[in-house]
């Protein structure tokens, strides 16, 4: 009997192969159908760490320049202006949370901000009239962040900024200009100025880059960018204007001379694009009041505390972040143009065929 | 058999059931579980084990955080049968059934993926350089063989990453060692080492399109077992300290953050023995210390239970009893 036994065993184990086995099952409860969502399901993926397993800071605190002594000269980190406040975002700390919930003025604001693309983006919490906050959902689209909201438990893509699966589904978020630049300059355009501080909640080493030499290894990326455009090197950072979903980008390389400023229309919208490699800064505004009056705008001599960036013929100075802080139209601010700092190979997999200023 | 064989075989057993895979490893704890002890010609082994591997402790380099909401759990139920072709070489094949959790603790409940299925199932060759009633030296050579799903998808479509997957999809060369030398301390200790090596193989259609694999790895093991006779069972308790080393995964060639690293486990363990052909094993992995590569969940603890039973085809068993 015994032997019966140990023949049926060696028998289960000779036909263990992977086409005859009974059928491996998962469970994950809760979790949306694959109906509801407006991506390629096949170019989701699980990023291996679960929903919240990145954990969101939802209690920000800023804390003095000189307490954020983790940070490297070369690091980046993102600010936004809004209603007269100023907050700004480690990359560090972004790189290990990768959402704050916060408040910037008045405005309810999650910064997200993904390692994986370089993406970061600020946008308002308030969905449908009342105020959420957002998650890590633990999913990326090609490479890129999807938060959820914890209001609807929708699923948002970071770089198409919009919802791709749940009850918002399609609605489109609404956005702040994000500035990026080195902690360097940083430091020397608002030197009074508190940033996220590393009392998170969470203890976490914020001094070491989780991600070994990603940032600047042309050939890896985690998961599948699903479309590859390779005219340009993976992991340059480019800025990105998107304007009716297609996108054209900036290179710092054409700013390599330090600040300088570039007038230009892309399908339509003009565009002034200012940066400063040295300074590792690159952004852009369409050069209008909201009112439509136009600007001529031109960028100052260099860049100062302040961050005051250009003048126009008005004799308005133009801070970073499209703020008039001098001059007839002080308190105003340049249109918003649609704009990401992030590599390369995200955009290239986001939009078809970028188009590339040179 | 006589009651000394069976109480050197049971010892072997005690000692064999001591090493642990200890993180996300592409499923089933195969080195937990592989190696049969020595028996004789046409005898044949069977043991089955079911493997609790608890990984609820997050860390970074040596330091652990403060955060208890990520915790990654494997079940096992493992079955081996080991074959001896002669006295010197004899097959082990093992097979198993898996379910990984990944479990994130939060505010508005709980998140919770868990995959169940087939594991890989590994063959070793073994061959007994020495076997004495002093001391005995088994080298082996294994494949462990791709049979358990590596593509498995959450039930909206999208894929799971390659530590939730009941399989590796890679084929691995394993290389394994044990030595064992009896009556150290005192007439029933023995004192064992056991060493096993995985190269592993690359899954080339992780994605779709990737190329996925998982850190090489290396486990060193020490330790002693004592023999007792309490009223007619075999008891051996046994304590191992073991030392496990595993190189980070790798993405098309690229190091993967945040996996591989070293552990220093101690791993206290007793098998008792009713029959000279039948044994209970009940072991435990304790880590003492960790230092692994940028954040991880890492061990907390591992159990494993395991039936052990011992059969000769029966003209051998009357020319060996």
């Amino acid at each position: 009997m015994i032997r019966l036994l140990y023949l049926l065993v060696f028998a289960l184990t000779l036909s263990c192969g992977k086409e005859n086995s009974p059928a491996p099952s998962v469970s994950n409860p809760g979790n949306p159908s694959s109906s509801d969502w407006q991506l390629p399901i096949e170019e989701v993926r699980d990023g291996g760490v679960g929903k919240d397993g990145i954990v969101s800071i939802d209690n920000p605190k800023f804390e003095t320049i000189g307490a954020a002594d983790y940070m490297d000269d070369f690091d980046l980190i993102i600010a936004m202006h809004e209603g007269g406040q100023q907050h700004s975002y480690p990359h560090p700390i972004l790189d290990l949370h990768e959402i704050v919930n916060d408040k910037v003025g008045n405005v309810p604001v999650a910064i997200t901000y993904c390692p994986l693309t370089g993406t970061g983006t600020a946008w308002n919490r308030n969905l449908d009239g009342a105020v959420t906050t957002f998650g890590v959902s633990g999913l990326l689209y090609r490479n890129n962040l999807i938060p959820y909201d914890r209001k609807t438990d929708s699923n948002w893509s970071q770089i198409r900024l919009d919802c791709v699966q749940g009850p918002l589904a399609l609605q489109k978020v609404e956005t702040y200009p994000m500035v990026e630049m080195s902690w360097f300059t940083f430091k020397r355009l608002f030197p009074n100025e508190n940033v996220l501080s590393t009392d998170t909640g969470s203890n976490r080493n914020y001094g070491r880059y989780p991600y070994n030499d990603y940032r600047t290894n042309n050939d890896f990326l985690l998961f599948p960018a699903g479309r590859v455009d390779d005219r340009l090197p993976a992991k340059e950072r480019v800025l990105s204007v998107v304007v009716d979903n297609r996108a054209k980008v900036y290179r710092f390389t054409s700013f390599a001379g330090g600040l300088s400023a570039i007038q230009d229309n892309f399908l339509g919208q003009d565009l002034v694009v200012f940066g400063s490699k040295p300074d590792n800064i690159l952004m852009a505004y369409q050069p209008l009041l909201s009112d439509g009056t136009e600007l001529l705008l031109n960028v100052v001599a260099s860049l100062e505390e302040g961050g005051i960036v250009m003048s126009d013929q008005f004799g308005n100075a133009w801070d970073v972040f499209g703020r008039a802080v001098s001059g007839p139209d002080q308190g105003k601010r340049l249109q918003p143009a649609n704009t990401q700092i992030g590599y390369w190979f995200a955009f290239g997999a986001f939009f078809d065929r970028p188009e590339i200023y040179e | 058999m006589s009651r000394k064989t069976a109480c050197i075989l049971i010892c072997l057993l005690a000692t064999h059931q001591a090493m642990g895979q200890t993180c996300c490893s592409g499923g089933v704890p195969v080195s937990a579980n592989l190696g049969m002890p020595l028996a004789q010609a046409k005898a044949i082994q069977f043991n089955l084990a079911y493997d609790l591997n608890a990984l609820n402790t997050l860390k970074e380099g040596f330091e652990v955080l403060d955060d208890r909401s990520r915790k990654r759990t494997t079940h096992a139920l493992l079955l081996e049968l080991g074959y001896s072709i002669t006295d010197r070489w004899s097959v082990d094949v093992l097979i198993s059934g898996v379910r990984q959790e990944r479990k994130i603790s939060r505010s508005v409940g709980d998140d919770l993926t868990r995959t169940t299925g087939f594991g890989d199932a590994t063959i070793l060759t073994k061959y007994s350089l020495l076997n004495n009633e002093r001391m005995s030296l088994t080298p082996g050579l294994g494949i462990k063989l791709p049979t358990g799903a590596s593509d498995l998808l959450r039930n909206d479509g999208i894929a799971l990453s390659a530590d939730l997957q009941p399989g590796s999809g890679a084929t691995d060369l394993i290389y394994w060692l044990h030595y064992a030398v009896n009556s150290v301390i005192t007439e029933g200790g023995t004192f064992f080492l056991a060493a096993i090596h995985s190269r592993k193989g690359i899954n080339d259609d992780y994605l779709g399109s990737k190329a996925y694999q998982f850190g090489d790895e290396w486990q060193v093991g020490a330790g002693l077992s004592i023999q007792t006779v309490i009223k007619s069972w075999i008891t051996v308790p046994a304590l191992m300290i073991r030392y496990r080393q595993a190189t980070s995964d790798a993405i098309d060639d690229q190091t993967l953050p945040s996996t591989g690293g070293s552990w220093i486990f101690a791993n206290p363990s007793i098998a008792i023995s009713t029959n000279p052909e039948t044994s209970w094993t009940f072991s435990l992995d304790l880590p003492l210390m960790a230092r692994i590569q940028g954040i991880q969940v890492t061990p907390t603890y591992r159990l494993n239970v395991a039936f052990y039973h011992k059969l000769y085809f029966s003209k051998y068993k009357s020319q060996r009893s």
